[in-house]
């Protein structure tokens, strides 16, 4: 039994299903990102969470109390949302006490001075939210969020509209806090680095279902679907006809698992650092041989893309930089392809 | 979006496509338009305010100013000062409603297009269709005259003929000044976000909490802005009174009705001038406040 | 709560404008002695007076469009392109009639039109030069909200990198490309023009509501049907323009 439960959720607009039944369990002190592309009903599940839409089915609780019907602003929810979302009449102080002045507790002066501190903007206490960067206002979001000690703290994609290197500093931030103050928290996000880098567990969203939920190296390594696998990570999908034990790319027989029938067309799923490369001259004897007709530099490690002799397919080949020197363009390569996905066409 | 004015100066490779260096040739394109403005826009207003302090034989003078500040022209001042205020508070207050009406509803649904589009006619475009309009409505054969005189035996101008002077003029004022307080106060409300109300729900707050610490403070600028515009816009205003009112000049614009049209003594021909003086300064005052509070929202948008 | 005070707000306040504009077609269409006619409406076409004056003002109305936006298009254009020192200034000028009123305005016209008069001929097509400095700060606006949707200086760039004259930029890039804040502008100018009276009128013109405004005085009936009618023109045009908005509005949270 989890300290945030949410049991057959179910919500349609205008006879549009964005949610199609979604169980979720976050244990106490976990944090659990909803990962996928808008429109998979990530959002709404975290707003039905919130109070701030009604649940057509389903219920949810938190630590073991029904709150299906209660309603947002009894709920004790802390919400961080996408942007913009600070009082603009308030200073930063003012609007992280905001919450504490509703609930009339002493010592406020000092308890938001704690958690400016806490989101590193204790300097910044008397600005107001037109003064600040978007990452200044994202922090005080949080903080403004921290400060009713919430039982759960909900996210909704707080990182979208920053820029790229704020967004990895915040993002390692978030996580900091959260851990350091056990805080039960669910966020939302269609990026899935930003995912796999802070939670302790991803739920990949489709179409209103949760398709997996595990560790982010469990989604990673071991997707359960072509979905999860091609939205997580970059993937090189090949097509090929399934033969017993293997499939058939080209005149090449791959070797692989899978459970579709003998003959049919598949799509073969692989990522480019699961593919071994090497320099190869001659006659193909059974390797999966093409040329090499592009490099991209990403840093740490080089894009080769390599199209396939035979029916010209590409495939990308991700190398550590230092070897890729051994591949320029035009070079004759064989690949080898491990830990394939294969499913149907 | 905004060209910052130091580019200008600087006018390196920022010089525009095929720049050359004849700079005043590229100054005689806004010719025409500063041409045009200066002598319709311009020439005329220097005329009206220069005109205030001259005499009939142009020399200067302050009695035309002086005038202003006793008898008739101070009543008409005062009426039109009380016309306005009163009317830009009542047009306010219910523009706000309406508008908080419509933002509520659909924002592309039929309802607001009709309220805008409709607020729009009224606003600006009014003037004598809204006097006609409430001749024919409350006048002595109005259609509502009538009707309460044939049904409940009440007769509306018992108290005299007060829709032909200030209580008239401030019931048709009303009409346009809410529609306008509806076009200048919707986008006002539109900029309300959305997640200013979740936050505040999510922080325990009720719809009150919201109103009193958040809704209300953003809107307070843009409303107290709005009523400057609107009492501008009744001081400014014209056509309805100069339909509805023949008889006397209660207020300032028909004060220079009256001098146009003749009806001043010898030795005061600039006395409509310095009346348009008045004026200006009286509407200048209230649109630079005005600008003030909107830029003072602007900034939390 | 708030949904019934919203449907409270609305029944009043719709019924506060709705009466009036009831009240002014059941006016307009009294007959003698209790009957219902229509005579009031047909003796709209028949009076060679008013007829000449709604022609007066549809004139006007299209050349005060037509020489605002003339006027505005190019400067507002070359100004961000090429001399944005001068566009606090312009924005100040066409601003500048919102704080003068129209009364006001008239009484430093009417020497000016003497000179107008003598030049041009009283014919009411001159009104056009006032009409225009009225309607300024409108068409002023909607342009440069056109004018900051698209990105113009790339545009020109683009343009007069492929051998565009500026001629061309202005004719077949700019003005295309804010051809909804075109049309925005001149209906908002259109309506405006027909419900103009102040200038009209202390300027001794006859356009339409000057022509409404002295027939009130002998036949309130038909000055009453022909302002119910200009009111409900205005609306249809008000109206169109909120598609022609809305449709600007719309692509530009795409392209954003």
């Amino acid at each position: 039994m989890g300290y945030l439960e949410l049991r057959g959720l179910r919500k349609s607009f205008g006879g549009q299903p964005a949610l199609a039944g979604l169980d979720l369990s976050l244990a106490e002190g976990e944090l659990v990102s909803l990962l996928g592309p808008s429109g998979c009903g990530k959002t709404t599940a975290l707003r039905i969470v919130a109070g701030f839409e009604t649940a057509d089915a389903g219920s949810v609780s938190v630590g073991g109390r029904d709150v299906t019907g209660v309603p947002a602003n009894k709920r004790d929810m802390g919400m961080v949302f996408q942007a913009y979302s600070l009082f603009p009449n308030m200073t930063a102080a003012q609007n992280i006490a905001f919450g504490l002045r509703l609930r009339r507790s002493g010592n406020r002066a000092r308890r938001t001075s704690e958690l400016l501190d806490l989101v590193g903007l204790g300097h910044l206490a008397g600005r107001y939210p037109h003064q600040m960067s978007g990452g200044q206002q994202q922090r005080v979001a949080l903080a403004r969020a921290l400060a009713i000690e919430p039982r759960v703290l909900l996210l909704d994609e707080p990182l979208s509209a920053l820029d790229a290197k704020v967004r990895v500093a915040l993002r390692d931030e978030i996580r900091r806090i959260q851990t350091s103050l056990g805080m039960t928290t669910l966020f939302v996000t269609h990026d899935q680095e930003e995912a796999l880098a802070v939670s302790d567990r991803v739920g990949v969203m489709s179409q209103g279902r949760l398709e997996q939920l595990d560790t982010p190296a469990v989604v990673y390594r071991n997707p359960a679907s072509a979905f999860v696998a091609q939205f997580v990570g970059v993937t090189n999908t090949v097509h090929g006809v399934a033969e017993d034990g293997g499939v058939r790319v080209g005149a090449v027989r791959v070797e692989a698992e899978h459970e579709v029938d003998a003959g049919s067309d598949v799509k073969v799923i692989v990522r480019p650092e699961d593919i071994g490369i090497a320099q190869h001259s001659g006659q193909a004897n059974g390797a999966l041989v093409g040329s090499v007709v592009t490099q991209s530099f990403l840093g740490a490690v080089t894009r080769v893309s390599v199209r396939l002799a035979g029916d010209g397919q590409e495939v990308r080949v991700d190398q550590p930089s230092s070897r890729a020197g051994d591949f320029p363009v035009g070079t004759a390569v064989a690949l080898d392809l491990s830990r394939v996905m294969v499913v149907e066409a | 979006m905004v060209a910052p004015v130091s580019t200008a100066a600087g006018s390196g490779p920022q010089a525009a496509p095929g720049g050359s260096g004849r700079s005043w040739l590229a100054w005689l394109v806004v010719v025409p338009f500063l041409a045009y403005v200066g002598t319709f826009l311009l020439y005329p207003t220097v005329l009206v305010l220069a005109g205030a302090f001259q005499d009939s034989s142009g020399g200067f003078t302050p009695d035309n100013l002086a005038a202003l500040t006793e008898g008739v022209y101070l009543q008409a001042f005062l009426r039109s000062v009380e016309l306005s205020a009163l009317t830009a508070v009542l047009g306010a207050v219910f523009g706000a409603l309406l508008s908080w009406a419509v933002a509520s509803g659909k924002p592309e649904g039929l309802l607001r297009r009709v309220v805008v589009a409709g607020s729009g006619v009224l606003a600006q475009f009014g003037g004598v269709p809204l006097a006609f309009a409430f001749l024919a409505t409350v006048g002595f054969q109005g259609f509502v005259t009538r009707f309460l005189r044939d049904w409940f035996g009440i007769d509306l101008f018992a108290g005299g003929a007060w829709l032909f002077e200030l209580p008239g003029l401030t019931l048709v004022y009303t009409f346009f000044q809410i529609p306008l307080m509806v076009i200048v106060f919707l986008p006002a409300l539109d900029g309300l976000r959305p997640q200013w109300r979740e936050a505040v729900d999510s922080l325990g707050g009720s719809a009150w909490t919201y109103w009193r610490h958040v809704g209300g403070p953003i809107l307070l600028p843009a409303f107290l802005g709005a009523l400057l515009l609107l009492f501008a816009n009744a001081f400014s205003a014209y056509a309805t009174a100069a339909a509805l009112v023949s008889q006397g000049s209660p207020i300032v614009p028909l004060q220079i009705r009256g001098a146009l049209t003749g009806e001043v003594l010898l030795g005061q021909e600039n006395l409509g001038k310095a009346l348009g003086l008045g004026m200006v300064v009286v509407v200048a005052v209230a649109m630079g406040l005005y600008a003030v509070l909107q830029r003072r929202f602007a900034r939390w948008q | 709560m708030a949904v019934v005070v919203r449907r409270l707000v609305l029944l009043v306040l719709g019924a506060f404008f709705l009466v009036p504009l009831l009240a002014m077609a059941e006016f307009s269409t009294r007959g003698a002695g209790g009957s219902r006619s229509l005579e009031s409406w047909t003796a709209i076409g028949s009076d060679p007076d008013l007829v000449e004056a709604i022609l007066a003002s549809v004139q006007l109305a299209v050349t005060s469009s037509v020489l605002v936006l003339v006027l505005l298009v190019p400067t507002m254009t070359w100004i961000r392109l090429r001399l944005p020192v001068l566009r606090r200034l312009v924005e100040f000028l066409c601003l500048l009639p919102i704080t003068i009123p129209a009364i006001v305005l008239v009484v430093g016209m009417a020497p000016l039109y003497a000179w107008v008069d003598y030049f041009l001929g009283d014919s009411p097509w001159t009104l056009t030069f006032a009409y225009a400095v009225l309607v300024l700060p409108f068409a002023y606006r909607a342009i440069d909200a056109g004018l900051s949707a698209i990105d113009l200086k790339t545009l020109a760039e683009a343009a007069r990198s492929l051998g565009a004259s500026w001629g061309t930029v202005l004719v077949r890039v700019v003005v295309p490309n804010i051809r909804t804040a075109l049309i925005g502008a001149s209906l908002l100018s259109v309506a405006l023009v027909l419900g103009e009276f102040t200038i009209a009128s202390l300027l001794n013109f006859d356009t339409l509501q000057v022509q409404v405004n002295l027939l009130g005085k002998r036949n309130a009936g038909v000055s009453i049907a022909v302002s119910l009618l200009s009111l409900l023109f205005a609306f249809v045009l008000l109206f169109l323009l909120s598609f022609v908005g809305g449709r600007r509005g719309s692509s530009a949270v795409e392209e954003g």
